[in-house]
C-alpha cells in the first residue's frame, strides 16, 4: 500500500534518493548498517550545502558529523520516510544557524552576519594578488547575506528545493519564503555584480598603495 | 552602488527571482516568458539570475567527512527506537569520530580539538603509508611468485612508478564544457577517440551539445542531436562499442517525479501501488539512440524489452557510466538494461538484463531467459574474451544490494546465455564482478563484497575482495596487504589489466583517492594511481603494443549536473 502523506505534497524524489526509502526505513528502526549506507548517500550534498552555509570547510564537517548524529538519534521521530531528505535539510540547517548564532556572539567564525555596509570588509580578506574568481565571489556574495536569507537561497539554488518544501521543512509560511528568496536572489545579484565591477579596480588600486 | 545595473520592471521584479520549476504555475509561467520576450532589461535580470544559480551549483565543494565511522555505530549505539531518553544522548555521543574527553569542553575547544587530532591522525597516516610504500617495493621485486612487476614503489615523499612517476596533479582533458550528464567516454578500442555530451543546467535540461574528439581531447566536432524532440535529462550515458569506435549508445533518462509530463505512461502502467517513480527502462522515461557511424547520425535503440543501456543496476541509475557498458566477446557484444521501479516503499527490480548482440548493436537479444526464469536478480555479469562463456552474479532479495537480506550466487553459461548452471553461491553479498581470461586456462574470478558496511566490522580497508581460481566454484579473501591504514575502500574491481592484476579504488584519510593493483598469485596490493582528487568513478585499461594504459574519468559528485573535473591518463 503506498504510505499516506496526509496533506504534504507528494516530494518529487530523485531516482536513487527513492532507492533510499527501504534504508531510511530500516535505519529508523535501529539498523545501523542501513543507516551507514544513508550516510554515505547523503553526505556529500548536506556538506556541499553546509559548506556554503557557514563558509568554511572545517566547520561544515563538524556539523555534517552532528547533523548526522542528530539524525540518527531522532530517527524513529520521522513520520514519513518519503520526507527523510527535507527533514536530514532542516537538520543540517539548523545546525548552521546555531552555529551561525553562536558565531556572532563569541566571533569565531570564517564570517559572521554580515550586518556591515556595503564597503564589504570581507574583501581585506582576498589576497590582493590573487584573482577574485567566480566561486571567491560567490563565497563573498553570500556572506553579505543574512543567515536566514542564504540558508533559503542556498535550499533553492544548491539543494533544489521549491518554496512549498521549504516551508514546510523550516516551519514557515510560503509566502514568507517566497519573500525571503526574491530578496536574497536580489541582494546577492547586487552583490555579486558589484564584486565582479569592482574586482579588477580594487586589485589596480592595492597593487598602487603597495609600492 | 557605483555602475549601472539592468534594472527589473517593478511589477516584474519578484517574478523574475522565480527559478524553481514548482514555484510559477504554467500561466504565470506563460505570462512571464511573453514579457521576457518583449522586456531587453528584464531579460538581462532573468539571465543574471540564472548565471548567478550556475555560479553557486559550481562553487567548488571541499571535501566532506571521509567516511561514516561505522564501527562507533556497531559497537555501542542501540537502535534508536530502543533508546531510552536518558541513554540517548550518551548513543549519540558515541557516534563521534572523535570521543569527547570532558562534558564541558566549548565547541570552540572540541572543533579544535577534533582538528588538531585530525591533523595528528593526517600525519601520522602519511608516515604509515610513506613506510608502507617502501615495504612495499621490497615484497614487489622479492621472491614471491608474482609476474614481473611493471612498476614498484619507490620510497620517496611521493610515492612513484619507476617506470614513469605518478601523476601528482591529474590534468582534465575536457574542461570545455560544463553541465555534463555523462561521463566523457573513451572508445576502448582506441582511446584517442572521445565522447562526450553536456546539458542544459536547468532542472529540464536538453542535451545542448554532443561531441567527439578523434586526437584525444584536442580538437572537438560538434555532432548532430537525435532528431525529434528530445526528453529532458537527469542522468545520461554514453557507451561505446569496443569493437567499434563508431557505435555509440546515447541514452537519455528522466525521472518521472521531476518530469511526470514525460514519465505518465509509466506511472499509469503500473497497477497496484503508486510507483513513485520509474527509475529507468519504462519508455518514455529514457530514451536510446544508436549510432553507427561516429555519431553523425542517430536512430532509435531497439532492444528486446524495457530497459536502458547503462543502468543495469540500481546503484548505477545513479552512476550509469562505466567505459564498459559494452562489453565483448570475440564479434559478439553484450549490454545489460536495467529496469526498477520503486512502488511505496518497495523497490521491484529484476535486476538487469543480460542481452547480446551479433551485428554491432543493431538488433538485440536476451541473453539470460533461463536465468531470470530462476527467480534470481541479475546484478552483474561478465563475459570470457573469447569462446562463449558468461558468469553472472546474481542476488536473491527484493532487488540487487539489498544488502541486508540477499545472498549472492554465481552463475556461468557456457553456450553465450542460452543455458546457465548455478557454480556456487559466495560468503557474503558479492557484486562487482571482474573476469580475468588467461589463454586457455580456468579464468580467475574477482568480486566485491557488496557493502564494506555490511558486517560493521569491517576497518575502514572494507572487506578484502573475493578471489576464485578455481572458476568460481569456492571463493576466498584476496589480500589486503598493501592497503593503506587510513584508506577506505571506494569501489572495485573496476578493471583489469593485461597480466591479469585487478584494480580497486581506497579513499585515504586526506580526502584523495589511490587506485591500487593486485597482481595474480601476489600477496600484496600495489599503487598505480595516486592524488586523485575526487572519486575515480570510471577507469579503463587499454592496451597498445603490450603495453597497458590506464586512464580514469572522474566526476566531482554522483550528483548531476555532472562536472568533469579530472581526466587524464597514466602510461
Amino acid at each position: 500500500m503506498p504510505q499516506t502523506v496526509g496533506d504534504l505534497p507528494s516530494y518529487p524524489l530523485p531516482g536513487a534518493d527513492a532507492a533510499m526509502l527501504v534504508y531510511v526505513e530500516r535505519a529508523r528502526g535501529g539498523d545501523g548498517a542501513a543507516f551507514a549506507t544513508l550516510f554515505e548517500y547523503y553526505h556529500l550534498r548536506i556538506f556541499r550545502y553546509l559548506e556554503r552555509a557557514v563558509g568554511s570547510p572545517e566547520v561544515a564537517r563538524d556539523l555534517t558529523q552532528d547533523t548526522f548524529i542528530a539524525a540518527w538519534s531522532s530517527l524513529p521521530d520521522l513520520q514519513d520516510e518519503r520526507r527523510f531528505t527535507p527533514w536530514l535539510y532542516r537538520i543540517a540547517t539548523n545546525k548552521a544557524r546555531m552555529h551561525l548564532r553562536r558565531a556572532r556572539l563569541i566571533r569565531w567564525l570564517p564570517w559572521g552576519e554580515a550586518d556591515h555596509a556595503r564597503a564589504a570588509p570581507s574583501l581585506a580578506l582576498v589576497d590582493p594578488q590573487e584573482q577574485v574568481g567566480q566561486s571567491e565571489r560567490v563565497r563573498l556574495a553570500l556572506a553579505e547575506l543574512s543567515a536566514n536569507a542564504r540558508t533559503c537561497l542556498l535550499l533553492q539554488a544548491d539543494a533544489g528545493f521549491s518554496q512549498r518544501e521549504i516551508a514546510l521543512m523550516l516551519g514557515m509560511n510560503e509566502k514568507t519564503v517566497s519573500s525571503a528568496l526574491s530578496r536574497a536572489r536580489q541582494r546577492f545579484r547586487e552583490a555579486y555584480l558589484r564584486l565582479e565591477h569592482d574586482a579588477p579596480a580594487l586589485k589596480k588600486a592595492r597593487r598602487g598603495g603597495e609600492r | 552602488m557605483s555602475h549601472p545595473l539592468p534594472k527589473a520592471c517593478p511589477e516584474w521584479a519578484d517574478v523574475l527571482t522565480t527559478l524553481h520549476p514548482d514555484d510559477l504555475s504554467p500561466a504565470r509561467r506563460a505570462e512571464l516568458e511573453a514579457h521576457l520576450a518583449t522586456c531587453p532589461s528584464c531579460s538581462a535580470v532573468r539571465a543574471d539570475y540564472e548565471r548567478l544559480e550556475r555560479a553557486i551549483q559550481q562553487m567548488p565543494t571541499s571535501r566532506p567527512l571521509p567516511a561514516f565511522p561505522a564501527h562507533l555505530l556497531a559497537a555501542g549505539s542501540a537502535p534508536p527506537s530502543k533508546r531510552s531518553a536518558t541513554n540517548g544522548s550518551l548513543a549519540s555521543d558515541s557516534l563521534r569520530l572523535i570521543p569527547q574527553k570532558g562534558t564541558l569542553m566549548t565547541p570552540q575547544r572540541r572543533r579544535r580539538g577534533v582538528a588538531a587530532a585530525l591533523a595528528i591522525a593526517a600525519v601520522v597516516a602519511l608516515f604509515a603509508f610513506l613506510f608502507r610504500g617502501f615495504t612495499l617495493s621490497h615484497t614487489a621485486s622479492g621472491p614471491l611468485k608474482t609476474p614481473t612487476p611493471r612498476s614498484e614503489i619507490t620510497p620517496t615523499a611521493q610515492a612513484t612508478f619507476s617506470s614513469t612517476p605518478l601523476p601528482s596533479q591529474w590534468v582534465a582533458m575536457t574542461t570545455a564544457l560544463e553541465n555534463q550528464p555523462a561521463l566523457p567516454m573513451l572508445a576502448p578500442s582506441n582511446p584517442n577517440i572521445i565522447y562526450e555530451a553536456a546539458a542544459d543546467p536547468a532542472d529540464s535540461g536538453k542535451v545542448t551539445v554532443l561531441r567527439r574528439s578523434d586526437d584525444g581531447g584536442q580538437t572537438w566536432h560538434n555532432l548532430s542531436l537525435p532528431a525529434g524532440k528530445l526528453p529532458p535529462v537527469d542522468v545520461a550515458s554514453i557507451a561505446v562499442s569496443p569493437l567499434n569506435p563508431a557505435v555509440v549508445v546515447l541514452s537519455l533518462s528522466t525521472f518521472s517525479g521531476n518530469h511526470p509530463d514525460v514519465c505518465k505512461p509509466a506511472l499509469a502502467q503500473s497497477g497496484g501501488g503508486s510507483p513513485l517513480i520509474a527509475l529507468s527502462g519504462s519508455p518514455p522515461c529514457t530514451q536510446q539512440y544508436l549510432s553507427t557511424n561516429s555519431g553523425k547520425g542517430w536512430s532509435l535503440l531497439h532492444l528486446p524489452g524495457n530497459g536502458a543501456v547503462g543502468a543495469p543496476q540500481l546503484n548505477q541509475v545513479v552512476l550509469p557510466n562505466s567505459s564498459d557498458l559494452f562489453r565483448a566477446q570475440g564479434q559478439r557484444l553484450y549490454a545489460m538494461l536495467g529496469t526498477a521501479v520503486i512502488s511505496g516503499n518497495a523497490i521491484s527490480s529484476s535486476g538487469g538484463r543480460i542481452v547480446s548482440s551479433d551485428d554491432g548493436g543493431k538488433t538485440w537479444q536476451y541473453a539470460d531467459a533461463a536465468l531470470t526464469a530462476s527467480g534470481q536478480n541479475i546484478c552483474d555479469y561478465r563475459p570470457t574474451l573469447t569462446g562463449s562463456t558468461l558468469f553472472a552474479i546474481t542476488q536473491t532479495g527484493s532487488f540487487c544490494y539489498d544488502f541486508l537480506t540477499s545472498t549472492s550466487h554465481l552463475w556461468r553459461s557456457d553456450d553465450g546465455g542460452a543455458s546457465w548452471r548455478q557454480v556456487s553461491q559466495f560468503p557474503a553479498l558479492a557484486s562487482n564482478l571482474a573476469v580475468v581470461s588467461q589463454g586457455a586456462s580456468v579464468p580467475l574470478l574477482y568480486a566485491l563484497p557488496a557493502n564494506p558496511y555490511n558486517n560493521g566490522s569491517s576497518a575502514g580497508k572494507g572487506l578484502p575482495l573475493f578471489v576464485s581460481s578455481d572458476g568460481g566454484k569456492t571463493w576466498n579473501n584476496a589480500s589486503i596487504q598493501g592497503i593503506p591504514d587510513d584508506a577506505t575502500q571506494e569501489q572495485g574491481p573496476l578493471a583489469t589489466f593485461s597480466d591479469g592484476s585487478v584494480i580497486a579504488e581506497w579513499r585515504r584519510s586526506n580526502g584523495t583517492d589511490i587506485l591500487l593493483s593486485l597482481s595474480p598469485g601476489a600477496s600484496s596490493w600495489r599503487l598505480v594511481a595516486d592524488h586523485l582528487t575526487i572519486g575515480a568513478g570510471n577507469v579503463l585499461v587499454t592496451t597498445h603494443q603490450g603495453a597497458d594504459t590506464l586512464w580514469v574519468i572522474g566526476q566531482s559528485s554522483y550528483q548531476g549536473p555532472y562536472t568533469v573535473s579530472e581526466f587524464g591518463q597514466n602510461k
